[in-house]
C-alpha cells in the first residue's frame, strides 16, 4: 500500500477521496494549498500525488506545481484532478498531457467516481513499482 | 491601524479609432518589402524603355528624323544605365533591411526612391521639351502611388515637389538657364512653336492644377480606405480578446459550477460504500437518490457547456485535422467501460482503421453521447455494437447498434431537439437530460455529417454517422 498526499482547495471532496483510499488500505495525508502541499512533500516524499488544477487566487496553480516537481522530483507520479470542462478551448484533457505543460502521469475529471480513482492509483503504483 | 482604502476604477471602454491623420497607420514590413520590390521591377520597364530610346537614336537617327523625332542619342542611354544601378542597389539595400526587420529603414530607402524617381523625370521632361510635349503628365503616375501608399500629409508634401520641380525646370528654360528640350522636327505637325508667356503660366498652371486634383481625389479615398482598415482591424482584434476572456471567464465558471457537484457526488459514495457504517434502507433510498440527481446535474451541466461552446462564435474555430477513428472509439469506449458494467450492459467492437479530417474533441463529444445513449437505453444483459471503417471510395461510416427500447416513430425526428425526451426515454432512464443528442446534432452540422436512425420500438436503435469524403472537408461551418 503507498502514501498518498492529496492537494486540493475543496476540502469536502478532499475528505471524501481520502476516506475512500484510507478504505483500501492506503495511508493519505491532504493539504489544502499549494504551499502546504510543497512543505508536506519536503517534509516527506509521497509515493503518489493527487493535485487539483485550480486555486483561489491562481487559475493554473496546479499545473505550475506539477511543472516544478517534474524538474525537482521527476519520479513522483501525479494525478491531476479538476472540475474544467475538457472540451472548451482553454480547457484540456488527457490528450494534453506532456513533460512541458502538463508534467503528469494521469488526469481525471471531476466529479470523479471514487471507484475509478481507487483503481487508477491501483494501476499507477504497479507501473511506478 | 490606518485603515486601508481601495477605489474600484471604472473600466474604460475602448473607443474605436475616430478619424485620424493616417500618417499613424503605416504599412508594415512585409507589405512595404512587396511595394518596394514592385516599383523596383517598372522602374526596371522604365530602365528598358530608356535604353531603346537612346539605341534607336543611336543608331536610327535619320530615319526616325523623316518622320518628324528627333531622337536623342546618349542621354537616354546614360540614364538608363544609372537608374538601372541604382535600382540594382535599392534592391539590395531593401533585402538587407528585410532581414533585421527595420520598418523605418525601409521606408527611408522607398522615400528615397521616389524622390530620385523625381529628379530622373524631371530631366527627362526637359530633355522631351517641358512645354512643348505632355511629356510632364509623367508625374501624375507617381503623384497617384504616393497618394496610394503615403499619409495625406506626406503625400501633399510629394505632390507639392513635383510641382516645383516642373515649375523650376519651365522657368530654367525660359530664363534661359537651361536649353529649351525638344524631341520633335520643327516645322513638323507635332511640334510646338515656343508659347506666349500666358500661354506658358495657362500650361504650367493647367498641369499642377490635375496634380493637385489628383493627390486629394486618391488620398481622400485611400484615407477612407485606411481608415475603415484601421477600424476593422481593430474591431477584430476587440473580438479576439473578447473571446478569449470569454472562453476564460466560462473555464473559471464551469470550474465553480461542477466542483460542488464533485464534492457532493464524492460524499454520496463513501455512505453508500458503508466507509462510514451500513446505512439503514431507508436511509441507503435518500442517498441514493441524492446520488442520481447529483450525477444527472453534473452531466446536464456538462452538456450545457458542450453546447455552449459549440455555438460560440466568439474565438477562432479549431482546425481540423487527420484522426484515427479506430483510435478515437476506442478511447470513448474506456471511458464508456464503467457505465456499460454499472448498467449491465456488454459492449462489442468491430473497428477498422480509417482516417478522417475532424475536430477530436468534437469526434469523442459525440462518440461520447451517442455511445452513452446506447448503454443508458439498454436492457441489463443486452449488447451495445461498435463499428467503424471505409465507406465507399474515401468516405468513413460509424454504427452504433443497442437492442434496447428503441424510438416511436413519429418522434423519431425530434430526439435531436434540444431537450427533448421521449415518455419511453425518462421512464427507463430518470438521468436522462436531453441535451446529448443536441450536442451530437451540432457537431454533425459543423462538419457536414449524415446521421442516419435506424429504429424500432422493443428491438433497439441504430445510428450511422457517414464521414464525407477527405477533400470535401477543409473547414467547419458555422
Amino acid at each position: 500500500m503507498a502514501y498518498i498526499l492529496i492537494i486540493d482547495d475543496d476540502e469536502d471532496f478532499s475528505n471524501a477521496a481520502a476516506i475512500e483510499l484510507r478504505g483500501v488500505g492506503h495511508e493519505v495525508a491532504e493539504e489544502l494549498s499549494i504551499e502546504g502541499g510543497q512543505d508536506s512533500i519536503k517534509a516527506r516524499q509521497p509515493d503518489i500525488l493527487l493535485l487539483d488544477v485550480m486555486f483561489p487566487e491562481d487559475s493554473a496553480a496546479g499545473l505550475k506545481l506539477a511543472q516544478i516537481l517534474h524538474k525537482e522530483s521527476p519520479n513522483l507520479p501525479i494525478i491531476l484532478l479538476t472540475a474544467v470542462n475538457q472540451e472548451f478551448p482553454l480547457g484540456f484533457s488527457k490528450k494534453d498531457i506532456d513533460n512541458v505543460h502538463m508534467p503528469v502521469n494521469d488526469f481525471l475529471e471531476k466529479p470523479v467516481d471514487l471507484g475509478t480513482l481507487g483503481r487508477t492509483v491501483a494501476e499507477l503504483i504497479k507501473k511506478t513499482q | 491601524m490606518t485603515a486601508f482604502v481601495y477605489q474600484l476604477p471604472l473600466e474604460k471602454e475602448t473607443k474605436l479609432p475616430e478619424e485620424v491623420f493616417d500618417s499613424e497607420v503605416s504599412l508594415s514590413v512585409g507589405p512595404l518589402i512587396r511595394n518596394v520590390t514592385w516599383f523596383a521591377r517598372l522602374r526596371f520597364a522604365v530602365v528598358a524603355i530608356l535604353l531603346s530610346f537612346g539605341l534607336a537614336g543611336l543608331f536610327g537617327h535619320e530615319y526616325f528624323e523623316k518622320l518628324g523625332l528627333l531622337l536623342p542619342r546618349w542621354w537616354p542611354i546614360w540614364m538608363g544605365v544609372i537608374l538601372c544601378g541604382l535600382n540594382v542597389g535599392f534592391v539590395l539595400y531593401t533585402r538587407r533591411m528585410a532581414r533585421t526587420q527595420s520598418n523605418r529603414s525601409i521606408r527611408i530607402a522607398f522615400s528615397s526612391q521616389i524622390i530620385i524617381d523625381l529628379l530622373m523625370l524631371t530631366a527627362i521632361v526637359h530633355f522631351l521639351g517641358s512645354t512643348n510635349t505632355f511629356a510632364s503628365f509623367a508625374y501624375l503616375f507617381h503623384v497617384v502611388l504616393v497618394s496610394i501608399f503615403y499619409s495625406r500629409q506626406n503625400s501633399l508634401y510629394i505632390t507639392l515637389l513635383v510641382c516645383a520641380l516642373f515649375i523650376g525646370c519651365v522657368v530654367a528654360e525660359s530664363t534661359g538657364l537651361l536649353a529649351t528640350g525638344r524631341v520633335f522636327v520643327p516645322g513638323t505637325i507635332l511640334h510646338r512653336e515656343e508659347l506666349s508667356l500666358l500661354a506658358l503660366i495657362l500650361h504650367v498652371a493647367s498641369a499642377v492644377a490635375v496634380w493637385i486634383a489628383a493627390w486629394y481625389l486618391v488620398s481622400r479615398q485611400t484615407s477612407f480606405a485606411k481608415q475603415r482598415d484601421a477600424a476593422l482591424a481593430a474591431i477584430n482584434r476587440r473580438l479576439v480578446e473578447a473571446g478569449r476572456e470569454r472562453s476564460a471567464h466560462m473555464l473559471r465558471t464551469t470550474h465553480e459550477i461542477k466542483a460542488p457537484f464533485a464534492a457532493i457526488h464524492a460524499n454520496t459514495q463513501i455512505l453508500l460504500k458503508g466507509r462510514c457504517g451500513e446505512l439503514p434502507a431507508e436511509a441507503r433510498n435518500i442517498v441514493e437518490r441524492i446520488e442520481q440527481r447529483c450525477r444527472r446535474l453534473s452531466e446536464e451541466i456538462k452538456q450545457m457547456l458542450q453546447v455552449a461552446n459549440l455555438q460560440s462564435r466568439g474565438q477562432q474555430a479549431p482546425v481540423p485535422e487527420s484522426i484515427n477513428l479506430r483510435d478515437c472509439l476506442t478511447q470513448c469506449l474506456v471511458t464508456a467501460k464503467d457505465r456499460a458494467v454499472e448498467h449491465g450492459v456488454t459492449i462489442e467492437t468491430d473497428l477498422h482503421s480509417v482516417s478522417v479530417e475532424a475536430v477530436q474533441d468534437h469526434l469523442h463529444m459525440m462518440f461520447e453521447n451517442i455511445i452513452s445513449n446506447g448503454i443508458a437505453y439498454s436492457h441489463e444483459g443486452g449488447t451495445v455494437k461498435v463499428t467503424c471503417g471505409p465507406r465507399g471510395d474515401h468516405g468513413a461510416e460509424v454504427s452504433v447498434e443497442d437492442q434496447g427500447i428503441g424510438i416511436p416513430q413519429d418522434k423519431a425526428s425530434k430526439i435531436f431537439q434540444d431537450y427533448y425526451r421521449t415518455q419511453e426515454a425518462v421512464k427507463h432512464n430518470k438521468s436522462s437530460t436531453g441535451l446529448g443528442l443536441a450536442v451530437v446534432r451540432r457537431i454533425a452540422n459543423k462538419h457536414s455529417l449524415r446521421i442516419q436512425v435506424e429504429t424500432e420500438p422493443g428491438r433497439g436503435t441504430i445510428f450511422r454517422i457517414e464521414f464525407p469524403q477527405r477533400e470535401n472537408v477543409n473547414q467547419l461551418s458555422n
